[in-house]
């Protein structure tokens, strides 16, 4: 080995040993300032919805790498904290946001602190999926000591934490939000299915019968029934375009008009004419629009009144023939003033009377849709009884092929004369 | 679904839905006339819409009653024959002007 050549690995050697030696150092600063954390850091909630929250986390920086100040900025509330109190004008901070977009450490010299001397501060933005929400700094005054290596990589990882407490509280905030939209459908669900009937009126000449299905925990469908102060038996079905809360709670109130209505003995034409009148304005400015058909029927002398706005049609069978009572008037809350007309019949015994919601028309076959043809396929010619009329229905959407679950709420509601 | 707009006038605008007209396409169909409010005119132009649901239909009245407060109109365009069966069935046929052709369209904008 020449000499040259044995000074150059002493050299090196030497080199080795001082990097040894100054990473040691570094080492042992390190520890000691994760230990001067972990107090700071005990005492910092998990979850952070104000600067206030994070205030344990800047004081820890603070400590461990010995700054004079710090602050925090929050960008969604733009809220602004510094330690000890207005060291710095957060209009000086904004002329730098630009800057923090770029996700990297930055540094802001010669800004004027409140004693009046120059200042210099290095932030790290705080992020959240690559988006910058916030910042930490810490500052000294200018010329004091430069920020070290070593700072930077606290004030990082300790930005982290921070993004972390704000992520937690988010998370938190969002599970609140939708724990309390689920209450809140949950309850609409309750009130929804209180206003369906839970009994078909026991007459001796008419067999009633319904199923009210929505598609998801709540919807637009709903049927009813009363009887009016003249003893015929009025009922309805109803649907409101749309699904989820805003047609539920157009269901509710729908339902709550048209059995007033009835219950005080207006006929059908009647009926809907009155409600279209109340809902008009309410379902312009919502965007709504509900289709119904209201029946009165004579229990005595099987008379029959029946009128429909906008609803599929009717299907109605006397004898062995079916006709359709099909939609006179535009739906409810489209013009301002709607002119049903009256379909009447007097019933025989075994005629029957079937309405549904689109639920059931629009039901996608791979012959395209289901429809009235459907429906009407769905019932032998030889039954009497409308609840099993009703279940020749269902079953045969049970029976389509592909059928999986309702795409839309299906109601049914039929009435035989006996 | 696929959805196109043309501006036939400063007044007046056409909107081809093609496809399906339901609650996957109404909000965006509902931003146009919400947005443009110097539009007094909506032509839908329905000639190639497979189906419209109730919600289609609510989205088209409640452009039908923007564009009237605006002194407007909302007119539909060669719908076909199933979107044609949904309005004759629930008698939405009366409520809106209905036109074979853009320029029958454009003549109900100069009449209205």
């Amino acid at each position: 080995m020449t000499d040259r050549t044995l000074d150059e690995v002493l050299a090196y050697r030497k080199r080795i040993a001082g990097l040894e030696s100054e990473l040691d150092e570094m080492t042992v600063a390190l520890a000691q300032a994760w230990d001067q954390l972990v107090p700071f850091l005990q005492a910092a909630p998990t979850q952070a919805t104000s600067t206030l929250d994070i205030v344990p986390v800047l004081e820890s920086i603070i400590a461990a790498i010995d700054a004079r100040m710090g602050a925090v900025y929050l960008k969604r509330d733009n809220e602004w904290l510094t330690i000890p109190l207005e060291m710095l004008n957060v209009r000086d901070f904004y002329k730098y946001l630009d800057q923090l977009e770029s996700g990297q450490i930055m540094h802001m010299h010669n800004i004027p602190a409140w004693h009046g001397r120059p200042t210099h501060w290095m932030f790290m933005p705080i992020l959240i999926n690559s988006k910058v929400v916030g910042a930490i700094g810490v500052g000294h005054e200018e010329g004091e000591r430069e920020f070290t290596a070593l700072d930077a990589r606290v004030l990082t990882r300790m930005t982290e934490r921070a993004a972390s407490q704000i992520v937690a509280a988010n998370l938190a905030e969002s599970q609140a939000r939708e724990a309390k939209l689920a209450r809140e459908v949950q309850i609409a669900s309750l009130i929804q299915r209180s206003i369906q009937p839970l009994t078909v009126p026991r007459l001796p000449t008419i067999e009633m019968t319904a199923q009210w299905m929505p598609a998801s925990t709540v919807g637009g469908d709903a049927w009813g029934w009363v009887l009016q102060p003249s003893g015929q038996l009025a009922c309805f079905i109803l649907d409101v375009a749309g699904k989820g809360l805003p047609a539920a709670l157009g269901a509710v109130s729908l339902h709550t008009a048209l059995k007033m209505t009835l219950r005080l003995g207006l006929n059908p034409v009647n009926a809907l004419e009155t409600v279209n009148n109340e809902v008009y304005e309410p379902y312009t400015n919502a965007g709504l629009l509900a289709t119904a058909t209201v029946i009165t029927i004579d229990p005595s002398s099987g008379e029959v009144e029946h009128a429909n706005a906008g609803h599929t049609p009717t299907l109605v069978r006397t004898g062995n023939k079916w006709s359709l009572w099909n939609a006179s008037t535009p739906p409810l809350g489209v013009l301002p003033e709607i002119t049903p007309q009256c379909d009447y019949r007097i019933l025989q015994s075994g005629d029957l009377l079937i309405c549904y919601s689109d639920g059931f028309s629009e039901i996608e076959t791979p012959n395209g849709f289901w429809g009235t043809q459907g429906l009407l396929h769905a019932i032998p010619d030889h039954t009497t009884s409308i609840d099993a009329a009703v279940q020749h229905i269902l079953a045969a959407v049970e029976d389509l092929p592909n059928y999986g679950a309702a795409a839309d709420d299906q109601t049914i509601m039929g009435l035989s004369f006996l | 679904m696929e959805l196109q707009t043309k501006q036939l006038n400063p007044q007046t605008i056409l909107i081809h839905i093609n496809g399906r007209f339901d609650a996957a396409v109404v909000e965006q169909v509902k931003r146009i006339w919400i947005e443009n409010v110097d539009i007094h005119f909506v032509v839908a132009d329905l000639s190639e819409t497979s189906f419209i649901d109730s919600i289609g239909l609510a989205t088209l009245v409640s452009g039908l009653k923007t564009t009237r407060q605006r002194g407007g109109e909302l007119i539909l365009l060669k719908p076909t024959e199933p979107v044609k069966v949904i309005l004759e069935l629930t008698r939405m046929n009366i409520v809106f002007k209905i036109a074979s052709t853009v320029q029958e369209a454009e003549t109900f904008t100069r009449t209205s």
